[in-house]
């Protein structure tokens, strides 16, 4: 793995020289949304291996605080370790083996391919300072600017809870890296990288190449890590199994965030018009009102196959509105989660589980 | 058939306005801009699964759409089914001819050979040989000349049949019967299916003055409303052409007499010859012949001819012509054949008048004999005591012979025995002392009547009081009131001479040109005062000569009294009796000449008349059984009970009359009907309007129509804004019946709902849009939650 704290960029024309200055974070995340994210933290679902001691669970057993089992003494063994009560009652050499606590990584991979330009929602509406316009011109709330939204909440939980965030652009494949700090100024960090990418003309008419992306990003990530992936989804979901098997296969966890615009899930249009596709499809005249009820039985049959896959690898996922206010829907995702992390590990505590005692 | 329009620019617009949809729709596609959107793939997905839907859906709505702006054009422009054709669409049809052959059919342009019958006839084929008589078509043939006569009746299928029938229509002499036409399809009206299934009426004519009286009221004959009537086209030009209207000679009655002077050749005196003349009228010439021949054999040479001149503009003419001598004793049936120059018509150029001679004039007198003293004493007691019957009696035969050479035999009869004796050979009855009749005796003068005698009345001088004029009434059969009292003028009143109508037979017609100065000594002193009836005409009128000398009353002297419903016999009645103490009358000049004429001129008129017009049933002579015609082998008519032939005559001809035993008793000729010859054309609108006022379509124009020159129907005739106006009212009438555009408009709104209801139904606004593709999943999405807090 590279260096995880550089920034890259694989288009070489998303030069910094061109991209707008920051974006203020305020512009995309309401305070209240942060203030009220700030008191949940982010589980991994699976023991994450970790840098540094954390409030995780480490696959690695250790020598830490929270006793995992004993195990036989060998030849070579710290005699550091030996439980020298069990000797006294049993005369045998036993070794004291403890669940090692970790630190978390999150890497928030956000989709920017042209699907996700897509917006209904008055821009005014949904920024958090009620700007009339994104930076780039934009009247329109898009999926993108949801998608930084919930990256920047994400990360924001992740920070405030001393984990490290990493964050990963992609489109047909990854535009941008960023290195993985647990900082707050990787916060400020992230939400800049996500607000000055959309701006490059160049990911539109470029369809999501998850597998491509995946290779990518995985490439560069040696430790089990919470991979927050962001985006519509709108790829075949036998890439989308592919690249769960890939994820699941490297150890990380996974939660995926669906970003669809709410037009996209009523398709409420009335007049006959002409459509044309964000990712190159061809244009075509249709009458939507004709059209609306296949629309909403093939969106909706592709929201379940994209749920399924993802459940189906024991992962997490949530369909996110952007019309709807991100607090309330992330915080209610996280508690969720944390709750499922809760009965997971009482569960294996009473079964006399080796994480049993790992914090909740 | 074509379907007509009356507003054919509507029409055009409304094809125009089909554009409009698909205009409108072109329009829109053009003004939208395209969404960019993000789910293109699902878009696609449902666009494919759903596109020959969308397709069909929306062909299915500019159909609609095109439809619905085209049949409101359609409705705006009024189309119409001519009505001609409609009757005509399908099924079995009925066509029905009606051919004019009446006299003027037979009218050729100069120096033709076909006659308008012709054309008729050729445009009657045509119309025969557009039918099928495999799918049921029939034809009935009805001819027009008066009376009209039904050849092909109720309609035939034998369409060959048929058309031999029409190639042996000729033209005849009488008049067109056109009402009479109509109403012989009336009789079988509820016989046969004719009726029920569509008919095409076919009046084939030129419509001359002489077939069809525009000016005269016609008879109305309501044709069947599924019929539809076509008529052939009006004559354009008037064809010149002069009738010989009637022909008779100035001494009707002749007399060959006894003796050798029966054998000598005879003066038969002259013929006067009426004329008409219709069409162009030029000034221009006519020459008039009479052959005296045999009756059926050829004719011989011109024995007399006269020139007249027409002057410009002059329609009819008189013109006495002298008539050859001829020995008539030695002819069976001897006539006289009148002929003028050959014109546009050719039936009416010729003018047969049977000619009947009789061997002798006997002429009763009705009177008491012992109050007539030259029945008494003879003219040996001078005439200072002639009774009335004495003056009568002696005006007959001055000479005071019988038959002596003048071929005249007087009789003297008794008023008491008139009811026995045999009349059977008396020409004539004078009735001197009517107040001596008892009612057998007036019965024999009415049976005397009917057998075509003639009875001249004159009131006995010596009977103050008359109470017989209620018997002449009688035998009239028609109001006649007489004063009973004779009236006694203060001052002889003078008498003067009364023309009779021009319809009527004048008996005085030879005094004419003398009367005035026959009159001039005339007076009388007392008379009876005749009422005016309609059935009473004056022939001499008594006018009342006042002290001062200005004339005053007048009252009858002399009446001709016509007999309701009787044909023959004729009656003269004198208001006052002939002798010196009622009127000098008979010492003076005219009497004589007056008696003999009224004798021999009511003889003349009050037999059965010799020339009848053809177009009725000829009135035969009593005793006659059958009527054989003396030109065509084995034309042979019986006669009814009633003197009338049983069939009517509408050809010009000369019959011998037949009676029971089979001998011959008399001739009897047909001529043509004067006024069917007038060819002067008719205003074309007249034509239609007197035909629609006959057919009772004066309020469906839209049914007559016009048959063109190649035996096409069309709607129009041309070079006549009347009558293009009237077309225009009669499309217009059918476009107000036709119900094309009402069903157009119906189809109209209904495909306006069809297309509101398909618009809303194929727009899917009935889809809520609140709905979401995230509805169900939530729902799901809330189960599993709740079973994870529950587990």
């Amino acid at each position: 793995m590279s260096d995880p704290g550089s920034v890259t960029s694989s288009s070489p024309t998303a030069s910094a020289l061109e991209r707008p200055p920051e974006t203020d974070a305020s512009l995309y995340l309401h305070p209240q949304t942060l203030a009220r994210l700030a008191s949940f933290e982010l589980r991994a679902k699976m023991i994450v291996e970790g840098l540094s001691s954390g409030t995780h669970r480490s696959p690695f057993q250790g020598f830490s605080v929270e006793f995992a089992q004993h195990r036989p003494y060998v030849a070579g063994d710290d005699p550091r370790h030996l439980d020298w009560k069990v000797f006294g009652r049993t005369d045998k050499l036993q070794l004291k083996q403890y669940q090692q606590e970790t630190n978390l990584d999150l890497i928030v991979m956000v989709d920017a391919s042209g699907s996700m330009f897509y917006g209904s929602r008055p821009f005014a509406e949904a920024s958090g300072v009620g700007t009339k316009a994104s930076v780039d011109g934009r009247s329109t709330w898009s999926k993108y600017d949801h998608s930084t939204a919930l990256a920047a909440a994400l990360a924001y939980i992740t920070l405030h809870q001393g984990d490290r965030v990493g964050l990963v652009i992609h489109a047909d494949e990854v535009k941008l890296v960023t290195r993985r700090l647990s900082s707050m100024s990787a916060w400020r960090q992230v939400v800049g990288a996500l607000s000055t990418h959309p701006v490059d003309s160049t990911n539109r008419n470029r369809p999501t190449d998850l597998a491509r992306a995946l290779d990518q990003a995985l490439a560069k990530v040696t430790n089990h890590c919470i991979i927050a992936m962001v985006g519509d989804f709108f790829f075949d979901l036998d890439v989308l199994r592919a690249g769960l098997a890939r994820i699941r296969h490297a150890g990380h966890d996974l939660i995926a965030f669906q970003v669809l615009d709410r037009q996209e899930l009523e398709f409420n249009f009335t007049d006959t018009a002409p459509f044309e596709g964000l990712e190159g499809e061809s244009r075509v005249r249709i009458d939507p009102r004709a059209l609306r009820e296949g629309y909403l039985a093939s969106i909706r049959k592709h929201i379940t196959g994209v749920e399924s896959a993802i459940k189906g690898f024991g992962f997490d996922s949530m369909v996110v509105n952007t019309h709807d206010w991100l607090g309330p829907a992330l915080a209610g995702f996280v508690a969720r989660r944390n709750a499922q992390l809760k009965r997971g590990k009482a569960g294996r505590g009473s079964g006399g589980g080796a994480d049993g005692g790992s914090r909740g | 058939m074509n379907l007509s329009i009356l507003h054919a620019g509507l029409l055009v617009a409304g094809a125009c306005a089909v554009a409009l949809p698909i205009l409108i729709h072109i329009l829109l596609r053009r003004r939208r801009t395209p969404v960019q959107w993000g789910a293109m793939k699902f878009v696609l997905e449902a666009y494919q699964q759903q596109r020959k839907r969308m397709r069909l859906e929306q062909i299915l709505l500019l159909l609609c759409r095109c439809l619905l702006v085209a049949c409101l054009g359609a409705a705006i422009a009024r189309p119409f089914w001519p009505q001609p054709q409609s009757a005509a669409v399908s099924g079995p049809q009925t066509l029905v001819l009606f051919i004019d052959n009446a006299a003027a059919s037979g009218a050729s342009e100069s120096g033709g050979t076909s006659v308008a019958l012709d054309l008729h006839l050729s445009a009657a084929q045509r119309l025969v040989a557009e039918l099928d008589a495999a799918r049921g078509d029939r034809v009935g043939v009805i001819t027009l000349a008066s009376p009209a006569e039904a050849l092909v009746w109720p309609p035939s299928g034998d369409l060959g049949a048929v058309s031999r029938v029409l190639a042996a229509i000729r033209p005849m002499a009488s008049g067109s019967d056109m009402s009479g036409g109509f109403a012989l399809t009336q009789e079988s009206t509820g016989e046969g299916k004719t009726t029920q299934s569509a008919q095409r009426w076919a009046v084939l004519s030129e419509f001359r003055a002489g077939s069809l009286d525009v000016g005269a009221p016609p008879a109305l004959t309501l044709v069947p409303p599924q019929v539809q009537l076509v008529i052939s086209e009006a004559a354009q030009r008037g064809l010149s052409n002069v009738t010989i209207a009637d022909a008779a000679l100035l001494e009707p009655v002749i007399v060959l007499g006894a003796g050798s002077a029966r054998d000598e050749e005879m003066n038969i005196g002259a013929v006067r010859v009426q004329l008409v003349r219709s069409g162009p009228l030029p000034a221009a010439s006519s020459t008039v012949r009479v052959i005296l021949h045999e009756a059926g054999a050829p004719q011989g040479e011109v024995a007399s001819s006269t020139n007249m001149s027409w002057p410009t503009g002059a329609r009819q003419q008189s013109v006495t012509v002298t008539t050859p001598r001829g020995t008539l004793s030695r002819m069976r049936q001897p006539v006289l054949s009148v002929t003028i120059d050959r014109d546009a018509l050719a039936v009416d150029n010729e003018f047969v008048l049977p000619i009947v001679p009789r061997d002798m004039l006997t002429v009763a007198c009705v009177a008491p004999a012992v109050e007539s003293p030259l029945a008494s004493l003879g003219t040996r007691g001078g005439v200072e005591g002639f009774s009335a019957a004495d003056w009568m009696y002696l005006a007959i035969e001055p000479g005071g012979i019988d038959g002596a050479g003048t071929g005249i035999r007087r009789l003297w009869i008794e008023p008491g025995a008139l009811a026995t004796s045999p009349l059977s050979d008396v020409d004539a009855l004078m009735i001197a002392a009517p107040h001596a009749l008892n009612d057998a005796g007036w019965k024999s003068v009415a049976s005397f009547l009917d057998r075509g005698g003639v009875v001249l009345i004159v009131p006995g001088g010596s009977t103050p009081v008359q109470v017989w004029s209620d018997a002449v009434a009688t035998l009239m059969g028609a109001p006649f009131s007489m004063s009973r009292e004779p009236r006694q003028w203060p001052v002889p009143a003078s008498v003067t001479a009364v023309d009779p109508p021009a319809n009527r037979v004048d008996p005085l017609m030879l005094l004419r040109a003398e009367m005035t100065a026959l009159l001039n000594p005339v007076t009388v002193t007392r008379q009876f005062v005749i009422q005016p009836e309609p059935t009473v005409q004056p022939l001499l009128t008594t006018i009342e000569t006042k002290a001062d000398g200005a004339a005053g009353l007048a009252a009858p002297l002399l009446v001709s009294l016509d007999r309701v419903g009787a044909a023959r016999g004729r009656m003269y009645l004198f208001a006052a009796a002939t002798v010196p103490e009622w009127t000098d009358l008979p010492t003076r000049p005219l009497f004589v000449p007056l008696i003999q004429e009224l004798v021999r001129q009511g003889l003349g008129s009050s037999s059965t008349p010799l020339v009848q017009r053809a177009g009725t049933a000829l009135m035969a002579p009593p005793g006659a059984m059958t009527l054989t015609s003396l030109t065509v082998q084995g034309r042979t008519l019986a006669v009814s009970p009633r003197g009338a032939t049983l069939d009517a005559v509408r050809e010009r001809d000369v019959f011998n009359v037949v009676d029971q035993r089979g001998l011959g008793v008399g001739i009897v000729a047909s001529a043509v009907d004067a006024a069917a010859t007038n060819l002067d054309v008719q205003d074309d609108a007249a034509v239609r309007r007197t035909l629609a006022t006959m057919t009772g379509l004066v309020d469906s124009p839209q049914r007559m129509n016009v048959l063109g020159e190649r035996g096409k129907t069309t709607s129009s005739v041309p070079d006549d804004a009347t009558t293009a106006q009237a077309r225009r009212d009669a499309d217009r009438a059918s476009a107000n019946a036709s119900r094309i555009s009402m069903w157009l408009f119906a189809v109209a709104v209904v495909l306006g709902v069809l297309d509101l209801l398909l618009g809303r139904w194929f727009s899917h606004a009935s889809v809520r849009h609140t709905k979401s593709a995230l509805d169900s999943r939530m729902v799901i999405d809330r189960g599993d939650e709740g079973k994870e807090r529950t587990s």
